[in-house]
């Protein structure tokens, strides 16, 4: 965007923010290049609305404007998703952060996108309910980010990720429309699921500015086991032995010896520094149920291999396991000063298999990777340490990564589990899509962005060249032209 | 426009190599923040001013990129985001890496003297100026309790003269503490009353020792009747806190080196602290004394032996104190006992040993009240929001006083109190327990009648 364009196109927005809350000067830009990928990439302007109202004027100025549009709230995004890599224009969600409505009787709330995820939880707690996914960074992520994502968390394995508890979204649309999907005050299901559509779809098709969510009563009681296991293998088979004894628990988490260390390292959590691999199992519900079900578990365990099997005697211990597993990403900062973590997918049954290929990269490679993932789900996050000052090492682990995600889509698995694909996974997205899948993809996206401005270079597979023009069409769209599939109109 | 060189490490790395960081800032405490994003909601800026660049994310982000010369440590937007941290260092204890944000702020703080008006003239009235020197003090002291003597704080109330003075508010709304002429300082020497358990210094500090005289009392008193002989160096000194946390590192360096000759050669089993701030400071010698090369070492021997009151009351086993004060107390966690020093629990636990009184939790005990040393001086609006906060969960907790532990919060939201027209005074929690042990000094009313 040359100087001219940007302070028009500023002029203007600043019209509907005020003044402190559109701004273009460089130096503040350097502030919203990141979030918590590896990935950078300039803004020109940033916009921190205060309405929804607000936010629907902003993404038409900007469409009029043909600028790309990315939204970011908490930027703790391991996947790029929240990075401008075309830059344009970021807004932010730093002021719509208010709870809107909760209604416990009929198991709704109602919130504006920049709502910490813990923050709902914690308000709905005195009222006995809560907000069932739980990501690890749920004390930073926002109910909008998890929107985009289609967030999970280690207790998604038995209640369902963010799509299980989404029931509608008022969503700004680069038209300048504001519409709302679903939403209603009584389950419905008329027409087509929106809704579901826009759940997960990383902001590429318009931004959420009101989002109704089902709220769940707590569990009475919840009882959380820390199996411990002599190596990776047999914790990753145990896994499936566990589900095959009957049980499906709320949570299965497995962290291996590195990971272990660094938690410890954060947190003194409690987890036992000489075990080859941890599983965190947690059941719920009423205390009968729970003590039956803890048990079994127990024995499963047990049966499965664990050398020891403990139970959280009290809430301080469990929380203290939680908060351990909960702050193993951020605790990989104690081992190493820069970590790569992915989202890798595999079945259940294939875990043993896969974890070993990993070991075996790592050895190959020199570099240290760590495990801690949701098990149950079969969604693996190798972290891998690097130090970023030193030369080579970023592009290294870059192949590493591709080459983990690709063991993981060959397993029958897929690249992300609920991280999104953001910019960092959008190549590998091919290994578990053909170019028809894509197309469709694209095609639905675009009945809302004709112009692909929303969060351009996300999700697609695409070239964007530093330095260069923005390209904003996917590289299967000269395919599609040549076919005589859309028109100029509609592809940029 | 031509786009400013990106911090695209990774890449930039290979191309260009490792680049030098600037000296002054150690780059491996800077990289321990992996930019996860978790601190954000803790923090009291950017609750107030909803901008990324007054994030602690955003302030480490900003600290690399100048350690790395991508900006420049005197660009005014660096120094406008770096002064305008509280430095309550909230964001420490959410960060799963570890950061040590106060350490890292500190330094960036020491690069770049602030150039702003306001700012220069606090740091050299009030840091450089008075603090230090145990003469002006006593004799900014005198003035203070002269004017408070000449009912000076309620003429400036009623006149309504506060509103344009500058430091108006602090003058028209003093804190509860004490009123009488400061009497004697306290002896070289208290001794142990009953059976002889530990010998410890006791800091009296500077602004702790002229405006809560009655404190410090009240801590030695304590202190003896649990059996420690409390030993108070004849050299009044300032620990350098204030200095340290707003970047004066010369200031805080020599101030340091002081504190530790006051308190040496005395076979003391600890160093007792009342001021928050002061403790932290003083946990953190080595880092003062970083430049030192003789003097380091010994600054980590020292810090060891500093201890804050509670936790060292409560470590070594408190007495039940056994006069009731039938009181509903919230106790404010100082920023830098709860986050600098960890220190949360002992101060509760202290307050639940006396009779009668009632601890209750109020929301968001542990956010910055907004005095964050000399914050509230030099930058009055952000510092006025985080205590507009505060008032409002004092309110809604039902406490009928408030305890605290570290003079700035105890000022800052006294002022506060006073000025939204309640009577719910807030003293230390060291006063409640020389209370409950008997001291006769002054007391609040609020206190009286609890006590009668």
């Amino acid at each position: 965007m040359d100087a001219a364009d940007r302070e028009q196109l500023l002029a203007r927005l600043r019209g509907v923010v005020g003044e402190r809350y559109a701004f273009a000067d460089p130096y503040e830009m350097r502030l919203y290049q990141y979030d918590a990928s590896p990935e950078t990439a300039l803004p020109d302007i940033v916009v921190i609305p205060g309405t929804a109202a607000d936010v629907a004027r902003v993404v038409k100025i900007c469409a009029d404007a043909q600028v790309p549009i990315t939204a970011r709230s908490a930027a703790s995004s391991l996947a790029g998703g929240t990075v401008p890599v075309e830059h344009g224009v970021v807004i932010t969600f730093a002021r719509m952060d208010r709870i809107l409505e909760i209604d416990p009787d009929n198991q709704r709330a109602v919130v504006e996108p920049g709502v910490v995820n813990l923050a709902l939880s914690q308000a709905l707690k005195p009222l006995g309910y809560y907000y069932v996914p739980d990501p690890s960074s749920q004390g930073a992520c926002t109910i909008g980010g998890n929107v985009g994502t289609n967030a999970g968390g280690p207790h998604t394995l038995l209640y369902g990720v963010t799509v299980n508890h989404v029931t509608g979204l008022e969503l700004a649309l680069p038209s300048g429309a504001l519409v709302q999907v679903g939403g209603r005050k009584a389950a419905a299901a008329s027409g087509y699921d929106l809704t579901g559509l826009f759940v997960g779809s990383e902001g590429t098709m318009g931004i959420a500015t009101k989002i109704w969510v089902k709220i769940q009563p707590l569990p009475p009681v919840q009882k959380t086991l820390m199996a411990v296991y002599p190596d990776v293998e047999t914790a990753s088979n145990a896994v499936s032995a566990i589900v095959r004894s009957g049980i499906l628990p709320a949570a299965i988490e497995m962290m291996d010896k590195l990971s272990i260390q660094a938690i410890e390292a954060a947190s003194h959590a409690g987890y036992p520094l000489d075990a080859g691999a941890v599983l965190l199992l947690e059941v719920d519900g009423i205390p009968e149920l729970v003590d039956e079900l803890g048990e079994r578990m127990a024995k499963a365990c047990r049966e499965s291999g664990a050398t020891e099997v403990r139970v959280a005697k009290d809430e301080a211990e469990r929380q203290a396991l939680w908060k351990g597993r909960k702050g193993a990403f951020s605790a990989m900062g104690r081992l190493s000063p820069d970590f790569y973590v992915m989202d890798g997918v595999v079945p259940r049954t294939r875990l043993p298999e896969t974890l070993a290929k990993i070991d075996a990269i790592s050895a190959r490679t020199g570099f240290k990777i760590c495990n801690v993932f949701h098990a149950g789900d079969g969604n693996l996050h190798p972290l891998v340490l690097f130090d970023a000052f030193k030369p080579g090492q970023y592009e290294a682990v870059l192949r590493i990564g591709d080459e983990i995600l690709k063991l993981c889509a060959d397993a029958g698995g897929s690249v992300t589990g609920e991280h999104g694909i953001g910019l960092e996974k959008r190549e590998n997205i091919r290994y578990v899509f053909s170019d028809d899948d894509l197309e469709v993809m694209d095609r639905i996206r675009r009945v809302f962005d004709p112009h692909g401005l929303m969060n351009p270079g996300k999700v697609f597979p695409g070239e964007v060249l530093e330095g260069s023009a923005p390209s904003r069409a996917p590289d299967h769209a000269s395919r599609r032209a040549a076919a005589g599939i859309g028109g100029d109109d509609v592809w940029v | 426009m031509a786009e400013l060189a990106s911090l695209d490490f990774k890449r930039q790395i290979d191309r260009d190599g490792v680049p030098s960081p600037a000296a002054g800032i150690d780059m491996d405490l800077v990289r321990d923040c992996i930019h996860c994003g978790l601190c954000l909601p803790k923090c009291p800026t950017f609750r107030t001013l909803h901008h990324e660049g007054d994030s602690p994310r955003g302030r480490m982000w900003q600290i690399k990129e100048a350690a790395l010369g991508l900006v420049a440590f005197d660009d005014p937007r660096f120094q406008a985001h770096i002064y305008q941290c509280f430095n309550c260092r909230a964001c420490e204890t959410a960060c799963p890496s570890g950061v040590q944000f106060g350490a890292v702020m500190e330094m960036a703080r020491a690069m770049t003297p602030p150039q702003n008006r306001r700012d220069r003239m606090v740091r050299a009235i009030l840091l450089n100026g008075l603090l230090p020197h145990p003469r002006r003090l006593r004799i900014a002291g005198w003035l203070y309790r002269a004017a408070r003597a000449a009912r000076l704080p309620g003429l400036l109330r009623r006149s309504g003269a506060w509103k344009v003075l500058p430091l108006g508010k602090f003058a028209a709304f003093p804190p509860v503490g004490d009123r009488t002429p400061r009497r004697q300082p306290l002896p070289a020497l208290t001794a142990a009353q009953g059976q002889r358990r530990a010998r410890v210094g006791l800091l009296t500090g500077c602004i702790q020792d002229e405006m809560f005289h009655g404190t410090n009392r009240r801590t030695a008193l304590a202190l003896a009747r649990n059996g420690c002989d409390v030993v108070v160096p004849e050299a009044r000194v300032c620990c350098g806190a204030l200095a340290s946390h707003a970047g004066e590192a010369k200031t805080a360096e020599r101030l340091a080196a002081r504190t530790m000759d006051a308190f040496s050669g005395q076979q003391l089993d600890a160093v007792v602290v009342n001021a928050a701030g002061c403790g932290s400071n003083m946990k953190e010698y080595e880092l003062q004394l970083r430049n030192d090369a003789q003097r380091r070492e010994a600054g980590l021997a020292f810090s060891r032996t500093v201890k804050d009151a509670s936790e060292f009351l409560v470590e070594l086993g408190l007495q039940p104190p056994t006069r009731r004060i039938t009181l509903r107390v919230a106790y404010q966690d100082p920023c830098h006992l709860v986050h600098g020093q960890k220190v949360h629990q002992q101060p509760r636990q202290a307050l639940k040993m006396i009779p009668g009184l009632e601890l209750v939790e109020m929301k968001e005990s542990d956010w910055c009240c907004g005095s964050a040393g000399v914050y509230n001086l030099t930058h009055p609006e952000i510092s006025e929001d985080a205590l507009a906060w505060k008032i409002a969960h004092i309110i809604d907790s039902g406490a009928q006083l408030i305890a605290s532990a570290n003079p700035g919060c105890i000022l800052q939201i006294s002022m506060g109190l006073q000025r939204a027209g309640r009577d719910i005074p807030v003293v230390h929690v060291m006063d409640l327990l020389g209370w409950a042990y008997g001291d006769e000094g002054q007391k609040p009313p609020v206190v009286r009648r609890a006590m009668a």
